[in-house]
């Protein structure tokens, strides 16, 4: 898939864990890792705001389009 | 009535027609051998019986009965025979042959029914194993009219060979299959796209 999941280098510039992150965000260890991985295939705004708003950063900071 | 109920129904249901069918081929396979091997003591002659219409003979006009009221009216069928098949013929043979297809096709359907049933679960109702159930049903559904076909010609065949005139026809029906078949396909088609969702349902975060 040509978006690319740039969570493990914000996790890495928060100095944050996973498990951290999906406290904060209130969703399950097991869906953040789909996303993670880019195992996922959609996500919701919602949760994509509360991700933005826990690692203080934008959406473009998260998805990337790479060819 | 709960759909859950309905699913512990079909499950059940199923089941026993299933047992039921297996009992039966088991019974209709031991006859059989018995009346070949002629050990057929206290049993019925004949195994096979079939319907049939006869041409080529004139039986006159059916007379039309009415009932009492007017309201109903009814007349005998005209040319139609019931053949009772000599076990030990190639009519026979053929006839315990094609039975046994019949009988297994629908052991193999039911089974396919038993495992969607005992498969489905309300909570998660889309899985890729009942799909590929469903798509074999609607072959097997239709491959069961190719066989009814094929059935009806060669019997036809073998018939007239021993009977010439009247030239008999064997009753059935033939088309019932494949339109239950493109019916389950059509639902086996429907629930892939809900199984795609439901994937994708589970992978959105």
């Amino acid at each position: 898939m040509p978006i690319i999941v740039n969570l493990d280098v914000m996790l890495a510039r928060r100095k944050m864990s996973l498990s951290e992150l999906a406290e904060q965000v209130d969703i399950t260890l097991s869906n953040l890792s789909i996303l993670k991985t880019g195992k996922a295939k959609a996500i919701r705004f919602s949760t994509l705001e509360k991700i933005c708003e826990v690692l203080d950063c934008q959406p473009a900071d998260i998805l990337e389009y790479g060819k | 009535m709960k759909p859950s109920f309905i699913f512990s129904f079909l499950r059940v249901a199923t089941g026993f027609l299933f047992y039921s069918l297996i009992v039966i081929t088991v019974a209709v396979i031991v006859t059989s051998a018995l009346k070949f091997s002629g050990n057929s003591i206290g049993m019925a002659k004949s195994v096979f019986s079939y319907e049939v219409m006869g041409f080529g003979t004139n039986n006159g006009t059916p007379e039309i009965h009415y009932s009492a009221d007017k309201l109903v009216q009814y007349t005998s069928i005209p040319n139609r025979y019931h053949l009772e098949v000599e076990p030990a013929s190639v009519l026979g043979y053929y006839s315990f042959f094609s039975t046994v297809v019949n009988l297994l096709l629908g052991i193999v359907i039911l089974w396919l029914f038993k495992r969607i049933f005992s498969e489905a679960n309300l909570a998660e109702p889309f899985k890729p194993s009942i799909f590929k159930r469903l798509k074999i049903l609607a072959l097997l559904f239709a491959v069961s009219d190719v066989f009814k076909f094929a059935h009806y010609l060669i019997f036809s065949r073998l018939l007239h060979r021993s009977i010439s005139i009247p030239e008999f026809q064997y009753i059935t029906e033939i088309g019932n299959g494949i339109i239950t078949g493109l019916i389950i396909y059509a639902i086996a088609v429907i629930y892939q796209r809900g199984l795609s969702i439901q994937e994708e349902n589970a992978l959105t975060v």
